[in-house]
């Protein structure tokens, strides 16, 4: 990735590291909703400029067909992200190499939905899109600290954790530790009260897990976690290979219709 | 035919192949190229270095090199073409029945030829089907929901256009009807990659056998919970198995979820060629094992039998394959290749 900062900060680079710091801390927070994973981690960030206030991100996602609602999130997602910072006055995001990178850009630039991108479209509920991700998300990273919790001291006592209890746990050293932290996070939104006695492990409806029902709700968890994890390492393998072995670009065929 | 050490004989048919076209003189406009990309990319991160082609090559492999790779290097002993039109990405089409049928007449007794339709193409697509079913014999059709044509983005099987269609199928005796639901083309609107249509029309045509290529991916979650309760669908495991080299845990990790979801009846292997090819694929996937916790989850352990029903049997009960006279058919020799129509 390129980093750049103004002239001026030559003279205070520490000023500049921690602006950039910041920004980067904040595009951390940004996740590709179908991996809920990180836009950082997955190495979407090609470009990350700075001056004066203003800042530009480019990124580019492993195909030009990745989905232009997903690629619109993300893009919305950053732009509201770094714009949060108080000495942000202005941030630019903008799309790489994708089918709909211009409908798209220009609509972020103006503060447009994506309707305003693809006016002659139907561009489906994009907040229910944005829940049912978010879901699938919540089970996934649950199954991963609720597997670990289990291995260690069994279903029931894994089970009978609070929230407050778990948040503890979570600020321990221990080798799940980085999957706990994320489970609260989410927990912390989606899956029922949130007070300190209200059990850690819930299902989507709010209703505890209990050891009857484990089982198939752990099998249920590990499939969403399972798809979006192989849709992940797709995703790595795509852009590995874009980097060890591209296509020669092609540069003589017409233009398509959105671009 | 994939024998293994101990002379078994394994029954392979490739259920996912292509034979495209993708050289610049066919593409319409940038998205051939960019399509043509993203398939790239997938055989460059899933193929073993060794085993890597050209980007020529890839481009267009010819009936020559399609006969090589399955049937001299490849194990396969029958592949199931599935047709991919595209014609708003590539003049004459990427992958079209005419295309494919070039294989098909190199190698008749090896190739099964699907068709295709698109329901949005309203009367005229159905007597096009009937026409090209008349000349072909038809035994499976493949959908692409996601494909554009014209101002459509694509279309979802719960649309009232689908009926008519499937009940031409069943007069015509069409019963395989492969859908693509997997990455690559991705319309705008979400509904046209959603695997959860397929449960609709499943439900009303339950004489008919539903494909879902790739599983769904990325939904193989959804597509699990669906195909779960729907005994006419079945997983078209195209693009799973391509992990099985790169990133052999979330193979075998799909693979476990797919085996207690729809047990090892119902998945049908695929190389999705020439995405990658199948000569590795079935290599690697004889030699791979569960270990024991997969094993638990999937509910079956990856023996011999189970390997047997994906790799080939599964999809000659579906499509009607004499298993003894496929194994018993003459090797196919490199010759074959060049006598071949171009």
């Amino acid at each position: 990735m390129a980093v750049a900062t103004a002239a001026s900060d030559a003279a205070r680079p520490d000023a500049a590291a921690s602006r950039r710091a910041e920004l980067l801390a904040r595009l951390e927070e940004v996740l590709d909703p179908e991996l809920d994973r990180s836009v950082v981690e997955m190495g979407f960030i090609q470009e990350l400029h700075e001056a004066g206030g203003e800042v530009t991100v480019a990124f580019r996602l492993p195909t030009h067909w990745c989905a232009a609602a997903f690629a619109f999130l993300m893009a919305s997602d950053m732009q509201a992200a770094l714009e949060a910072l108080p000495w942000v006055t202005r941030a630019e995001v903008r799309l790489l190499d994708h089918f709909a990178a211009g409908r798209i850009n220009r609509a972020i630039a103006g503060r447009g939905g994506l309707t305003e991108a693809f006016p002659d479209e139907p561009g489906g509920d994009l907040g229910a899109l944005r829940r049912r991700f978010a879901e699938k998300a919540f089970l996934g990273r649950q199954e991963r600290v609720l597997r670990a919790l289990i291995a260690a001291a069994g279903a029931e006592a894994a089970l009978r954790l609070t929230l407050a209890e778990l948040e503890a746990l979570a600020q321990r050293e221990t080798p799940f530790r980085a999957d706990a932290l994320r489970y609260v996070a989410i927990r912390r939104r989606l899956g029922g009260p949130t007070d300190p006695n209200a059990a850690a492990f819930t299902d989507l409806d709010g209703v505890p897990v209990t050891p009857d029902c484990c089982t198939a709700h752990l099998r249920a968890a590990r499939r969403a976690r399972s798809a979006a994890e192989a849709n992940a390492e797709h995703c790595r393998l795509l852009i590995e290979a874009r980097r060890i072995a591209p296509a020669p670009e092609d540069r003589t065929s017409p233009s398509g219709l959105y671009e | 035919m994939y024998v293994t050490e101990t002379g078994e004989q394994v029954l392979v048919i490739d259920g996912h192949v292509h034979l495209w076209d993708a050289r610049p003189a066919n593409r319409r406009n940038r998205y051939g190229f960019t399509f043509i990309d993203s398939f790239w990319g997938s055989h460059v991160g899933m193929t073993p270095p060794e085993r890597r082609w050209e980007f020529e090559r890839f481009l267009h492999y010819g009936v020559d090199g399609a006969v090589q790779d399955l049937f001299v290097d490849g194990h396969v002993d029958a592949a199931i073409m599935l047709p991919t039109y595209l014609r708003d990405f590539f003049v004459d089409g990427f992958n079209t029945v005419e295309q494919c049928a070039a294989l098909k007449q190199a190698l008749p007794d090896r190739i099964i030829l699907d068709g295709r339709f698109d329901p949005r193409d309203g009367t005229e697509g159905l007597e096009r089907l009937e026409a090209e079913h008349a000349r072909w014999g038809f035994q499976g059709v493949k959908l692409y929901t996601a494909e554009w044509n014209g101002a459509s983005r694509g279309y979802t099987l719960r649309d009232d256009i689908i009926a008519p269609y499937m009940e031409l199928c069943r007069k015509l005796g069409i019963r395989n009807i492969h859908v693509h639901k997997g990455p690559t083309i991705h319309p705008l609107n979400l509904d046209a990659f959603d695997v959860r249509d397929v449960d609709y029309v499943a439900t009303a045509f339950p004489d008919l056998n539903f494909v879902v290529d790739h599983c769904g991916m990325p939904r193989t979650d959804d597509f699990c919970w669906i195909a779960g309760q729907e005994p006419n669908v079945y997983g078209g495991l195209a693009l799973i198995p391509s992990f099985i080299h790169a990133r052999p845990r979330y193979f075998a990790n799909m693979l476990a979820d797919l085996l207690y979801f729809l047990g090892p009846d119902r998945l049908i292997f695929g190389s999705d060629y020439g995405i990658t090819s199948p000569g590795w694929i079935v290599e690697k996937f004889m030699a791979f094992q569960f270990d024991d916790e997969t094993a638990r989850e999937a509910g079956h352990e990856l023996t011999l039998d189970v390997k047997r029903k994906i790799l080939g049997l599964n999809a000659a009960r579906l499509y009607g394959l004499d298993v003894a006279a496929l194994l018993a058919l003459p090797q196919v020799a490199p010759a074959d290749a060049a006598r071949a129509p171009a």
